[in-house]
């Protein structure tokens, strides 16, 4: 019979100490959307389960640069926060069209981070907003851009005894899109998701973020396709050259859900779209 | 628009069902029936229908469809149960009443044929004051005897629709069947051309039933048929690139089908009754058919939408989006 | 007098489903409760070299094994008797169980799983059902020399007729061909195969059962057993969803004979994954149609090849194509009709009942079919049902005579619901005359 040491401590002190006691060989828990499955196919074989649901890392905070938003906040709280909704509607949007009800209410933006999937829902547009992560271990702590911290499918620069603690996204201006398309509506992983940012000047494109899911080995941010937007008047050609681009930029494979071929053309679709509907959102001001 | 049949009752007929009704010593009855419930609602269906042909209130019985010690249903499948439990219930309410009234006779030196029995009140006819009880004095007397000669009320029924006979070798000859349910279906769609999803927006299905025992069950059946049929259209595959058998789904996240919200915006649903000759109360199944609308109707509307007949199932986006592009160089060239 | 039949009632035991007080099979959990767990084939297609378990055995937890060797009777099963229970030669599809681990909780059984010494002869599989047709291509089922169903012996085509086609098409204005493809599709019901078998006082085996068809399983079980009716007590009746998936005995059989062999209650139950990987589905389809039509819409004959893919083992396709093909034709008055069907073995999971049972395939392809000719004719595709729709006394294929029709009724509601037009003629119609 397996047996697994659980934990479930209310001092942050406490909780990486017991991360870099058990180093690799314990497994942090919040939701437990996507570790559970795992567990139950054995997939991961932890000898602990740090619960981290109990260090209060739950909360939403306005500070004068940033969001602050708590490890453990979930999904469901993304959606619905009046200040996620005001500075980071794309934060927003992105956790109302993930997974199902359940899922959202136990799902945790800490958790989506970690799990470092393609096809991150959260992640996408994260990285479209510049968010970093706060990283804590026994020995001290360290703020990471998020475009820094994927390596790889499930594969990041989190060391065995650091814990995501929190997600600063900085309060820039701009009108966003998150879009997603999966294969049908209701608690779908994206086959192509895709995560905009505009910051205009009059007519001109001051700065721009173009963010694939489901694209690339991660989330991926188009530097090419933003380049291209980048100082120019923003026109219909230049928005299907950007999102030409931006596959151009994309590696996707073939999975159960789509081939590469069809992630490539209807993600270009998908990038035109965001674009264009970007141009109609309100502008979010900090 | 799509005009679909479904047949009730297994293959070829020979198909039974047998049924047990227990009068119990309180005056209450159990129905016992082979019939297993998938979610279908058999027990609910088939309690309907003993009521009504015992003529008592449906709360006095209580359905059991638990294990072997219960009477033989063949399958539930096939779409049968409807057609064919019911006679077997009705059959065990008319031996249990006939028992009823040979006791009844025999306990008031009467014949049997003048005892009246009008759902909970057993009297022989023209000497009523005399010798009335109700169901439950009855039920007593007949189980605890004492004053009375005990008697097991215990109504067995058994049928199926015409006996079985295999196909003819050479012509396929096969003439036993137990009804034919009749569908008709209309999808409304809109194809997003430049991703190749479809989203059905209005879904309507009628079905010829014969008789609605109970018309929730059959709406529900028609609403998750649709779920079926839609994932068979659009969505669902094992094998989402055969001949290659790599990527088969193994989680849910991977096997699409259907969720809540993928469901039209509008659902029509219609029963017509047209009462069929082998059914009680000219009832049939159809369950199953009610998965056999959606695909052709989608997949004629999507034709009617983009111009393309597509006869590949399930008509996945990227399905679409190279018809289009097959068309586009048909078009070109 | 009708009191009930007609009332729209809610469901009799609802309440407990929707509050979850419904206990179904996997809710049970007996005092000294084992379980277990099938090694399954890792490959599409191989021979069995090597099997021991005696490492998986010697794990603390594991009460014992089950092969072949355990079995007390036959170890074939399924409605074509054709299905090992646990097979240690020839292996024909991925997931096919070749042995189960017996302990006292499924961790264990996992544990046991990963030690178990099987070795394996990799062979070349097929996949896709025309290739297996083909000459030359690898053969599914040792011991034959072909990979088609034998309806009965030599026989490899049903035939179903009804007056002659090629006559029916020399009288047609018309004559038109289609193909159709019908992919996999599983059943996926929320509550995965599971089963729970135990002694009890009466020396009966209990087995506690999620089937659809109790007594026709228990035709399948009572051999492997060995035990006569009266001593095997087969409770079901609360079931999670089937839609098909459970016409066919998935645990029952190991769950009792791990019961058998180790006088404990044993619980068997399915992952969703090993539901969605291995257990039966609704096979692929490929169907050819052919219909003879005149200028006023009247169908003369309507020819239907199709060939089915029944995967590793004959299951319950010969019913489904065979109940395909008496319906295949559609719910028309059509003279002359020809079905010819084939069944085709692969190196894929069992191909099955599912909801339809292979009405719907037949059903969605005439249907397509029917609205390609009614566009190609430039008839209004209403009025090309209407035309051809059964009325009462008209034949099918196999010769029975339909009663009762009611598609005509069907059509003109939906009509009705959806605002659809149908000009007077049409209304004029019924199922009662032609």
């Amino acid at each position: 019979m397996r047996e697994v040491l659980y934990y479930a401590p209310t001092e942050l002190t406490e909780a990486t100490a017991i991360l870099a006691d058990h180093r690799d060989k314990a497994a942090v828990l919040a939701g437990g959307t996507d570790l559970l499955p795992k567990l139950n196919y054995y997939e991961v074989k932890p000898h602990a389960l740090l619960y981290i649901g109990r260090l209060g890392l739950s909360s939403i905070h306005n500070g004068s640069s940033a969001l602050t938003i708590g490890a453990t906040t979930t999904t469901a709280d993304l959606a619905t926060h009046h200040l996620v909704q005001q500075y980071a509607p794309a934060l927003a949007q992105a956790a109302r069209l993930s997974g199902s009800v359940a899922i959202q209410n136990a799902a945790t933006i800490g958790g989506n981070i970690a799990n470092a999937s393609p096809a991150a829902d959260l992640v996408v547009a994260l990285l479209a907003l510049d968010a970093s992560v706060r990283l804590l271990s026994h020995s001290g702590q360290r703020d990471v851009h998020l475009a820094d911290f994927f390596l790889g499918p499930h594969l990041t620069i989190l060391q065995p005894d650091e814990l995501i603690t929190q997600i600063h996204v900085p309060l820039s201006p701009g009108k966003t899109e998150f879009l997603k398309l999966g294969r049908r509506k209701g608690q779908t992983l994206a086959v192509v998701s895709v995560a905009v940012r505009l910051q205009l000047d009059g007519d001109l494109c001051h700065d721009a973020r173009i963010v694939l899911g489901s694209m690339a080995p991660t989330p991926l941010r188009c530097r090419t396709a933003e380049h291209l937007l980048r100082g120019q008047k923003i026109t219909t050609d230049l928005i299907h050259q950007a999102a030409t681009q931006a596959i151009a930029e994309s590696s996707p494979i073939t999975d159960q859900r789509a081939t590469a071929w069809y992630r490539k053309k209807a993600g270009e679709a998908l990038v035109q779209r965001a674009l264009l509907q970007a141009l109609d959102k309100k502008e979010v001001r900090p | 628009m799509a005009y679909v049949l479904h047949p009730t009752g297994n293959k070829g007929g020979g198909d039974p069902s047998h049924a047990v009704i227990q009068l119990k010593p309180d005056g209450t009855y159990v129905l016992l029936i082979g019939a297993m419930d998938l979610g279908q609602g058999a027990p609910t269906i088939l309690r309907q229908v003993a009521a009504d042909a015992l003529g008592v209130p449906i709360e006095k019985i209580l359905v059991s469809n638990y294990d072997n010690l219960l009477p033989l249903s063949v399958s539930t499948s096939g779409s049968r149960v409807t057609l064919i439990d019911p006679h077997a219930v009705v059959n065990a309410a008319e031996d249990l009443k006939r028992q009823i009234r040979e006791w009844f006779a025999q306990q008031h030196e009467a014949n049997p044929e003048d005892v009246e029995i009008e759902g909970e009140t057993v009297y022989v006819r023209g000497d009523r004051e005399r010798t009335v009880m109700t169901m439950e004095q009855v039920a007593m007397g007949a189980a605890w005897g004492g004053g009375y000669e005990p008697a097991s009320l215990i109504g067995r029924g058994a049928w199926q629709p015409g006996k079985y006979h295999a196909h003819d070798p050479e012509t396929g000859e096969m003439p036993n069947v137990g009804a034919i349910s009749f569908g008709a279906a209309l999808a409304e769609v809109e194809v997003d051309t430049e991703t190749g999803t479809v989203d059905v927006l209005r879904f309507a299905q009628v079905w010829e039933v014969g008789k609605a025992i109970n018309p929730l069950l059959v709406r529900q059946q028609i609403n998750g048929g649709y779920c079926i049929g839609a994932g068979f259209a659009l969505t669902e595959s094992c094998y989402p690139y055969f001949p290659s058998v790599e990527y088969a789904p193994e989680k849910m996240g991977d096997y699409f089908m259907p969720t809540f919200e993928d469901y039209p915006q509008q659902m029509i649903f219609g029963i017509e009754e047209v009462p069929h000759p082998n059914g009680v109360q000219g009832a049939k199944g159809f369950s199953e058919g009610s998965a056999s609308g959606p695909p052709p109707a989608i997949a004629s509307a999507i034709h009617d939408a983009i111009g393309v007949w597509i006869t590949e199932f399930p008509i996945t986006p990227e399905v679409i989006l190279r018809a289009l592009e097959a068309k586009q160089a048909g078009v070109e060239s | 007098m009708t009191q009930y039949v007609g009332q729209a009632m809610p469901r009799y035991g609802g309440i407990g489903q929707v509050t979850g007080t419904t206990k179904y099979v996997d809710d049970i959990v007996l005092p000294g409760m084992l379980y277990a767990k099938c090694l399954r084939s890792p490959v599409h297609k191989g021979i069995v070299r090597k099997l021991d378990l005696s490492a998986a055995e010697a794990v603390p937890g594991v009460v014992g094994t089950l092969t072949a060797a355990d079995i007390p009777g036959q170890n074939l099963y399924g409605f074509s008797g054709d299905q090992p229970v646990l097979n240690n030669e020839h292996l024909r599809y991925k997931g096919e169980p070749i042995a189960a681990v017996v302990a006292v909780d499924e961790d264990t059984c996992m544990e046991a799983l990963e030690k178990v010494k099987l070795e394996i002869e990799e062979q070349e599989p097929v996949f896709d059902m025309l290739e297996a047709i083909k000459p030359g291509a690898p053969i599914v089922r040792p011991g034959t020399t072909h990979n088609l169903l034998e309806f009965f012996p030599g026989v490899t085509t049903r035939i179903l007729k009804l007056g002659d086609v090629e006559q029916g098409f020399a009288e047609a204005d018309y004559v038109f061909e289609d193909r159709f493809v019908h992919n996999v599709q599983d059943h996926a019901p929320i509550e995965p195969h599971v089963s729970v078998a135990y002694w009890d006082a009466a020396d009966q085996l209990v087995i506690h059962t999620v089937s659809q068809m109790p007594y026709f399983h228990l035709r399948y079980l009572q051999p492997i057993f060995n035990l006569p009716l009266s001593r095997i007590r087969y409770v079901g009746g609360v079931i999670g969803g089937a839609f098909g998936a459970k016409n066919d005995i998935h645990a029952d059989h190991i769950a009792g004979l791990a019961a058998l062999k180790f006088r404990k209650p044993v619980k068997y139950r399915w992952t969703k994954r090993e539901d969605l990987s291995y257990s039966t589905k609704r096979g692929a389809w490929v169907f050819e149609y052919k219909t003879g039509i005149k200028k006023d819409g009247r169908i003369t004959a309507r020819h239907i090849k199709q060939w089915h893919d029944t995967g590793a083992y004959g299951a319950l396709s010969v019913y489904a194509v065979e109940k395909c093909g008496m319906f295949a034709a559609g719910a028309y008055h059509i003279p002359n009709i020809l079905v010819e069907s084939q069944i085709i073995f692969t190196n894929k999971p069992i191909a099955s009942s599912m909801r339809g049972f292979g009405v719907i395939n037949g059903q969605t392809c005439v249907e397509v079919h029917m609205n390609k000719i009614a566009e190609a004719i430039g008839m209004d595709p209403w009025e090309l049902r209407f035309i051809n729709a059964w009325r009462d006394g008209d034949q099918g294929v196999t010769r029975y005579t339909v009663q009762g029709a009611g598609g005509l009724e069907a059509m003109k509601k939906l009509a009705e619901l959806t605002g659809v037009q149908l000009p007077d003629h049409l209304m004029a119609m019924s199922s009662r005359r032609r």
